[in-house]
């Protein structure tokens, strides 16, 4: 397939990049195993950032990279990125786990990504209902922070309000205890403990995870009723006030749990009592790493 | 039909504190050892906290019990430190292959151990010295970090009683005290100091990684020994034991069952994934 | 046994099953759930999907459980008491049926049923595998991502199936492999038509991208080839390929209980994690994602076939399509082998 004045684009500011020494590695999206997948690309020589590409199958958040020993090595890293997936960015920043100064990053304007498992069936439209939750209640098509940016060529996402992004959850949140758990119980039965939640998100980078410690053994083993409960449980607390919302953990759960609900859900909450969103402001505390005088404290009984 | 993964119990008949952090524990099934090789090893736990590996460091040739020594670090092997005498230890094997004791009958033999690596060390040691007759000159050199991390220290003196049998014991430099009276230098620069040469010779040698490395390296290069003539135990990380679990794999070597026990000459033969 | 061949209608087929189901069968078959098709127990044919070209999961885990009880203890005073957990799996059920699996997956039962009995036998896996029965559905359209013609099968391949039915228009054509598939059908056989070899259409001439040889040779030679550590920087190291596959075996032990009770159990393992390899000392011989992704090849491609004959893979793409970062184990062996 021909290159996109995107595409153009981001090959001509990886090109300089690497030729100006600014940095050793882009992270971007190249063309991946069929026509409607994209896959990361890794530039260290300028001759490969023809390959570098961009499209609504750009569904993976590059910023996972960035916590992983052999990409830190690279020092100076460019790295493309949408908007969801630069509020990672930010978070990784905010906490302290790469330095500002170390990263060139290439913003693209993003209005919206298909559905992996429908393009895989040949979905190519972008439209609200075929685009990912997130992408429906996106602020950030342009990201807030970035190098560079390369506009889109793809028109703006049309919202009727006809499909309502996550939806499930006010329909969670009417339910009863019992029946909160009953659908939760049934979601995590069918969990394997294959980790890619963990490994998929950017900001899950513990060098040792605490279901890797086992003294004390804080997560049962098993992959069933207690371990796959506790497991889920405690990372999504290990994310509340972190998650940004790039659902990357429930795009690569490969037994379809639907795990942006909690984040989501988190999130919702984290904002109605702290006025907190993660991942906007590489300026701003974290907020469970900070205390106020003024935080919501009505739990204190 | 049986199962494979079910262990036997076996009654603690004594436990030796060898050091802060390291024990040996001596058991018994129906009141004896079991029979096994030397070199082989088992799956020991105390049940609720899990499975550890561990080479089996007694004479099979003792056949009164059975021995194995660990360091306590995680769970599993915290859970086994909390067992006194006469408590049961869950316990499966021997497995995995042994040392070819038929090929160092009549040699002169120079074993080499590296800390908590000294136990399979041990175990092939004791098993020679208690047909002594059937070797040549026997050589032990044994190093720790530290003194005080110095395994089996109360048998040292033991091991000297045999005929033509020199014991080294070292410790790396910063590790000695001032009434050390044994050498201070690691592991394979007091090894290249020692008057051995490859000729007739058979070298065992075990422990962490990097020592052996260079153990290899010395033995090989600047005491000319035969790479067949270099016998070294893989400390992979295990599980089943049973060559199932594929945690061991080293290129198409399960270490499980067809080590622990390689010869250098055959560790050459596999990728450097250990 | 030799092979037996029948054919049987699309309505005859739907009766079949209908049948064994009212016989207390479990049938387990390709079923539509949360967007994507997993295997599940079905109540009625129709909630078979046979169209779809493979599930998201493999059927694994009727083999080899994501966590398995090998036995439970208890103490009281001074004694121990174990239960052993082959005690439920020999009771396992001896009348559960794949229906509408493929080719790749019932090749992967005889393929890991060797290292689970190359030495130490694991009735574990033996029990739930003598008793599992399996009626696969051959490949009529392979796509991108398959690649078990490569791997010594083929989108027909009876390797494995107890039987191996062939569509032709609205019948099927039935090869029966063995005595196990003989005896699930025989109480219906009045819905067979039996027929003799020749009238079964003789096998498409499935054509392959690459040699698999090839690929093992330069496993063979190039442990240390740059190749890994570069094409895998995009492996985020989660356990999805293995997991999703039907013929990664690896497992963990561990024990779940206090000091009154509790249970050693064997829960799903993957070369994919840091830790898998990980020495208490803090030595661990797999440092990068590159040497763990080299390790899954390794034991696919090379070390499983020297040791056991068999290549430890059917080829049905579940790792490339289920990765979340695109890797495609096809292109990589095809890779592997161009540069042999």
């Amino acid at each position: 397939m021909a290159n996109t004045k995107t595409d153009e684009k981001l090959q001509k500011i990886a090109k300089d990049l690497l030729e100006s020494g600014e940095v050793s590695l882009i992270i971007g999206y190249t063309k991946g195993s069929n026509s409607q997948r994209m896959r990361p690309l890794f530039v260290t020589r300028t001759e490969d950032a023809d390959k570098l590409s961009f499209s609504p199958n750009a569904v993976q958040d590059l910023a996972v990279f960035l916590k992983k020993a052999e990409v830190k090595k690279f020092g100076k890293i460019g790295i493309v990125v949408k908007g969801c997936d630069e509020k990672a960015v930010n978070a990784l920043i905010q906490e302290y786990q790469i330095s500002r100064d170390n990263i060139k990053i290439i913003g693209v304007e993003c209005n919206g990504v298909i559905r992996q498992n429908i393009a895989d069936k040949g979905e190519t439209n972008v439209s609200e209902s075929t685009v990912y939750d997130k992408c429906l209640i996106c602020e950030e098509h342009i990201p807030v922070l970035y190098d560079f940016l390369v506009e889109s060529e793809e028109p703006k996402l049309v919202l009727s309000g006809k499909v309502k992004p996550y939806s499930e959850i006010a329909r969670l949140e009417s339910m009863s205890s019992e029946e909160k758990n009953a659908f939760w119980a049934n979601e995590f039965d069918k969990c394997i403990k294959c980790y890619a939640c963990r490994q998929a998100c950017p900001l899950c980078y513990c060098s040792r995870c605490i279901v890797e410690k086992n003294t004390p053994q804080w997560i049962d083993t098993n992959s069933e009723e207690t371990g796959n409960a506790q497991w889920n449980l405690i990372r999504a607390y290990h994310l509340s006030g972190r998650c940004i919302g790039c659902g990357e953990c429930e795009r690569a759960c490969p037994v379809n749990i639907p795990l942006m609900l909690i984040n989501e859900k988190m999130a919702i909450d984290v904002y109605n009592m702290f006025g907190y969103k993660s991942g906007l402001d590489i300026n701003a505390k974290p907020v469970f790493g900070v205390f106020s005088e003024n935080d919501f404290n009505d739990f204190i009984k | 039909m049986e199962n494979i993964y079910l262990p036997k119990l076996a009654e603690i008949k004594e436990i030796i504190q060898e050091t802060a952090d390291t024990k040996t524990i001596r058991l018994t099934i129906d009141g004896g050892g079991i029979d096994f090789l030397p070199g082989q090893f088992g799956e020991f736990s105390f049940m609720g906290e899990g499975e550890s590996t561990f080479g089996l460091s007694s004479s099979p040739l003792r056949k009164e019990f059975f021995e194995f020594s660990f360091r306590y670090s995680g769970r599993a092997t915290s859970g086994i430190n909390s067992l006194n005498q006469g408590d049961k230890i869950a316990f499966r094997g021997p497995y995995g292959n042994y040392f070819d004791t038929s090929k160092m009958k009549g040699k002169n033999l120079v074993f080499v151990g590296g800390g908590i690596g000294m136990a399979p060390v041990k175990s092939i040691m004791e098993y020679c010295l208690d047909q002594r007759d059937d070797y040549g000159k026997i050589t032990i050199l044994y190093g720790a970090r530290s003194v005080n991390d110095l395994l089996y220290k109360n048998i040292f003196d033991e091991w000297k009683k045999y005929k033509d049998t020199e014991l080294i014991v070292t410790v790396d430099p910063g590790g000695e005290t001032s009434d050390w009276t044994g050498k201070v230098g690691f592991v394979p620069t007091i090894l290249e100091q020692l008057p051995l040469k490859g000729e007739n010779s058979i070298a065992i040698v075990c422990g962490p990684p990097i020592m052996i490395k260079f153990a290899l390296k010395s033995l090989e290069e600047k005491m000319g020994f035969d790479k067949a003539d270099i016998i070294t135990t893989l400390e992979n990380r295990m599980k089943c034991g049973l060559g199932k679990c594929g945690r061991c794999n080293v290129g198409s070597v399960y270490v499980c069952k067809d080590g622990p026990v390689f010869t250098a000459k055959e560790l050459e033969s596999l990728p450097n994934d250990f | 046994m030799e092979e037996k061949y029948f054919e049987i209608s699309g309505e005859n087929l739907k009766s079949f099953i209908e049948r064994i189901i009212a016989d207390d069968f479990e049938v387990i078959a390709p079923i539509d759930k949360d967007g994507d098709t997993f295997y599940g127990k079905i109540n009625r044919f129709e909630e078979a999907n046979l169209d779809i070209l493979l599930p998201k999961m493999s059927y694994k885990e009727y083999l080899l459980p994501k966590t398995e009880t090998l036995f439970e203890y208890s103490f009281s005073g001074v004694n121990t008491d174990i239960k052993d957990g082959l005690e439920s799996v020999a009771g396992a059920n001896q009348k559960r049926v794949i229906f509408g699996g493929r080719p790749c997956d019932a090749g992967a039962g005889p393929i890991m049923e060797k290292v689970f009995n190359w030495d130490f036998k694991d009735e574990f896996f033996n029990e739930r595998f003598k008793n599992l029965t399996i009626v696969s559905i051959a490949c009529e359209k392979p796509d991108n991502y398959c690649f078990c013609t490569e791997m010594q099968l083929s989108p027909e391949s009876s390797y494995g199936s107890d039987v191996l039915l062939k569509k032709a228009g609205d019948k099927y054509f039935a090869i029966v492999t063995g005595e196990k598939g003989l005896n699930l059908i025989k109480p219906y056989i009045n819905l067979f038509k039996e027929i003799t070899k020749d009238k079964v259409p003789a096998e498409n001439d499935w054509k392959k991208l690459f040699e698999i040889e090839k690929t093992k040779s330069f496993l063979d030679k190039n442990f240390e080839h740059n190749y890994f550590q570069q094409r895998f920087l995009s492996c985020i190291g989660c356990g999805v390929c293995t997991y999703t596959c039907p013929t990664c075996h690896c497992f963990d032990i561990q024990d779940e209980g206090n000091l009154k009770e509790g249970r050693r159990i064997r829960n799903w393992d993957s070369c994919q994690f840091g830790i898998f390899t990980l020495h208490t000392s803090g030595h661990n011989p797999r440092v990068t994602q590159g040497d763990r992704y080299r390790q899954r090849l390794m034991h696919k491609f090379k070390i499983y076939s020297e040791k056991f004959d068999k290549y430890l893979c059917v080829g049905c793409g579940r790792c490339s399509r289920n990765c979340p970062e695109d890797i495609d184990i096809k292109e990589v062996a095809k890779d592997l082998a161009d540069m042999a």
